[in-house]
């Protein structure tokens, strides 16, 4: 998604993780990810950190969520004698927008039960789904996967099991094994996500993944 | 009646801590012992102070009734220090009960803790009734803003950064840097607006999350712009940063008062609270009876605090009571400390207080070094080093000897006796007896004690000395009061630039030997150079 705001370029892309790319007069911005939890009207800061277009830190901003949340992008920019300033906010919303569920499972009965929370997940948010399984009597069940390829898609969903001994990034290091660090924040990415992908059940992970629990 | 050990190994100030049969037996701090203070050390666990105390008070962690790891854990860490089974304590109740039960306090109480941030909180807010706590709220760590952070990223900005992008000031450390320069300063509303776009407050709550990126964002910005290129510019950063920690925290507390309109006495505990010039705005506001902060605010703190909370668990430390000090370290005997002498070149008498009252009466610098080392980082009357108060000069002396860079002026102590006289309101002297909070002077005793008086606003951060706390440190005062007619000394902690104030007597003979010092009394003898 480009968007133009005044001088600034912004360059915001939540089909591989949360991507935010800037340009502008300005060298700095800070860029802040926050997620709106259930029954709570005050979003909780999920990753922040200052981007350097030109260099230096980083050049831009992102963050390897994959799963669904209630998230919502601000940038920042310094204002002298005013501080820090908000310029821009996004709010993640798929309506009418292509999102694209790759469903990895081999077993057939797994994959249908995926394919029933799948067409909940559209229901609820409107968008225009485009569903990619192994077997082609799922596929037909969603012809958008026959016409779409290779058109602008706001958001992938990738349902499926990670080895049980992959320890991804929730162990950053030793001092922090075992830990809820900062809330959830560093571990799990997410206030709604605690529990253990490795323990969940067939349904519990597609939900986990699309925010229907 | 049972034994707890208690261990913090967080991103900063680890420490270790015993209590027994409900009576504190011991505290240290890790930088004691690894000679680098904990603002430079980061991710150190427990380990030296773990297994020094073992050593000092002859009983094994595994051996006692209660292992406990304050949150953060790092449960390998863990695992390797206590061979079993352990509990883990939450980083703000430990850091709550630690006050709250060793502020004497009776009847009414509010306990508030706030740094920037430990396990999930960096914010709680108990209401305590004789031994009872009651959790009010607690602030999540990405929900709320932190003024600690606001302070800490502050400080790393301020003097640009090294090749490895360190802050050449460092948080943890340096802050009260900052908080010296700030009574030197004056308002600038830009300045001030620019610091409140960072952190505001509403409705009991600092607001928005992640103080942490946004100052350092800001801090830098203005790096760049060369906001901090000269001292008067820091100053006047500094006197605003304060302003506005003073003016959000007020707020907060006199909104909590209208919830609570029966609760004067306040606890405090966090790294926050190290500010003794926000304590002091605190303690001034009209319907505070009394405010307590207990010794070691910040996280050097939190396995003290994590014992206290265990030991009212167990129905072994039921009320709040008063500390008798705080010299939770190891001690030395005297035969122990010749032994070490040795292998100096010293002369060795016999202490005689008024032998040196009349040195500090004639200008000479003292070494204090008594009892078991303090536990905090206030030098309180164990390693402490001891001036006459009386020569406006003194700082910059003291700073030369010490290679210290101390913007804070020092601090004076004072005879429990005549607190009255030199420093008003008279309230929160028991928080006083640890030097954590600022008190103002009388016009009177400004220029007989301006080694210890903050120039601009002619505040003072004294430590009340009493009789029959500390008598020895109180003798040696009543001494120099015979002959000055001065009842107070300037304390500035024992250690030379940029070391953890000194642990054992060998760290305490390698400054005088240095010359850094004129004599070092330690227990009941003198030592000079030959």
């Amino acid at each position: 998604m480009y968007i133009a705001l005044n001088d600034e370029r912004i360059i915001l892309n939540f089909d591989k993780g949360i991507l935010v790319r800037m340009s502008g007069p300005d060298q700095h911005y800070l860029i802040e990810l926050n997620e709106y939890v259930k029954n709570d009207d005050i979003p909780y800061t999920v990753e922040s950190y200052p981007i350097t277009p030109k260099g230096g830190w980083s050049t831009f901003f992102n963050v390897p969520i994959e799963f669904y949340g209630d998230w919502e992008i601000i940038i920042y920019k310094y204002v002298p004698d005013i501080g820090i300033k908000r310029i821009f906010t996004h709010k993640y919303c798929d309506y009418g927008k292509l999102i694209r569920f790759n469903l990895s499972t081999n077993d057939h009965n797994e994959c249908q039960l995926w394919v029933e929370r799948v067409k909940e997940y559209v229901r609820i948010h409107g968008c225009n789904p485009i569903v990619q399984t192994p077997f082609d009597d799922l596929n037909k069940i969603f012809p958008s996967y026959y016409n779409n390829l290779g058109v602008d898609i706001y958001k992938t969903y990738n349902i499926g099991r990670l080895p049980k001994e992959r320890r991804d990034f929730k162990t950053l290091d030793h001092r922090k094994e075992g830990l809820i660090w900062f809330g959830n924040w560093k571990t799990f990415w997410s206030y709604q996500h605690p529990r253990k992908w490795t323990e969940l059940s067939s349904q519990e992970i597609v939900d986990d993944i699309l925010g229907l629990s | 009646m049972s034994s707890i050990f208690a261990f913090y190994s967080g991103s900063h100030s680890a420490n270790t801590a015993l209590v027994k049969d409900g009576q504190i037996i011991a505290a240290l701090e890790e930088e004691r012992l690894t000679r680098i203070k904990a603002g430079d050390n980061y991710d150190t666990h427990c380990t030296k102070s773990s297994s020094k105390i073992q050593d000092y008070t002859n009983l094994k962690i595994d051996e006692a009734d209660y292992r406990i790891f304050v949150e953060p854990v790092s449960e390998k860490f863990a695992s390797e220090i206590s061979k079993l089974p352990y509990e883990r304590c939450s980083h703000h109740d430990a850091h709550a009960y630690g006050a709250y039960f060793t502020s004497g306090m009776e009847g009414k109480v509010l306990t508030i803790t706030h740094d920037g941030g430990g396990e999930s909180s960096l914010m709680k807010i108990y209401t305590c009734v004789d031994g009872k706590m009651t959790l009010f709220r607690q602030y999540p760590f990405n929900t709320s803003g932190s003024l600690s952070h606001l302070w800490g990223f502050s400080t790393s900005s301020m003097m640009g950064y090294d090749q490895y992008h360190e802050g050449k000031w460092k948080m943890c450390k340096d802050e009260g840097k900052l908080m010296g320069m700030a009574a030197d300063g004056e308002y600038d509303e830009k300045i001030y607006k620019m610091l409140n776009s960072i952190i505001d407050y509403k409705d009991l709550r600092f607001f928005p999350a992640t103080t942490s990126w946004k100052t350092k964002f800001v801090g830098d910005m203005m790096l760049s712009k060369d906001y901090f290129s000269t001292k008067r510019k820091r100053e006047i950063y500094s006197f605003n940063l304060q302003k506005l920690t003073n003016d959000l925290f007020l707020r907060f507390i006199d909104d909590l008062h209208k919830i609570f309109p029966d609760y004067k006495k306040l606890c405090f505990s966090g790294g926050l609270f190290a500010n003794v010039k926000l304590n002091q705005k605190i303690n001034e506001l009209d319907w505070v009876e009394e405010i307590y902060i207990i010794p070691p605010m910040g996280d050097e703190g939190l396995a003290l605090g994590a014992c206290i909370k265990k030991a009212h668990e167990l129905g072994e430390w039921d009320k709040p009571k008063k500390l008798q000090n705080v010299f939770l370290g190891p001690s030395y005997t005297n035969e122990q400390i010749y032994s070490v002498s040795t292998s100096y070149n010293f002369v060795r008498k016999k202490y005689i207080p008024s032998e040196i009252a009349f040195e500090l009466n004639e200008g000479k610098i003292i070494g204090w070094f008594q009892s078991g080392s303090e536990h905090g980082p206030r030098a309180l009357g164990a390693r402490s080093i001891l001036v006459r108060p009386t020569d406006v000069g003194t700082h910059g002396v003291l700073n030369e000897r010490l290679k210290r860079y101390e913007t804070m002026p020092f601090a004076p102590i004072v005879m429990s006796e005549h607190f009255d006289n030199i420093f008003f309101p008279p309230k929160s002297k028991y928080a006083s007896e640890f030097m954590t909070l600022c008190f103002e002077t009388k016009q009177e005793w400004i220029d007989k004690i301006p080694a210890v008086i903050q120039k601009s606003d002619k505040t003072a951060r004294p430590q009340i000395v009493c009789k029959d706390k500390l008598p020895k440190f109180w003798e040696i005062m009543n001494e120099y009061y015979i002959l000055s007619d001065i009842p107070v000394l300037l304390n500035t902690s024992f250690n030379s630039h940029n070391e953890p104030i000194v642990e054992n007597p060998t760290q305490a003979f390698n400054i005088l030997e240095k010359g850094i010092i004129d004599k070092l009394v330690i227990e009941d003898y003198v030592y000079s150079i030959k």
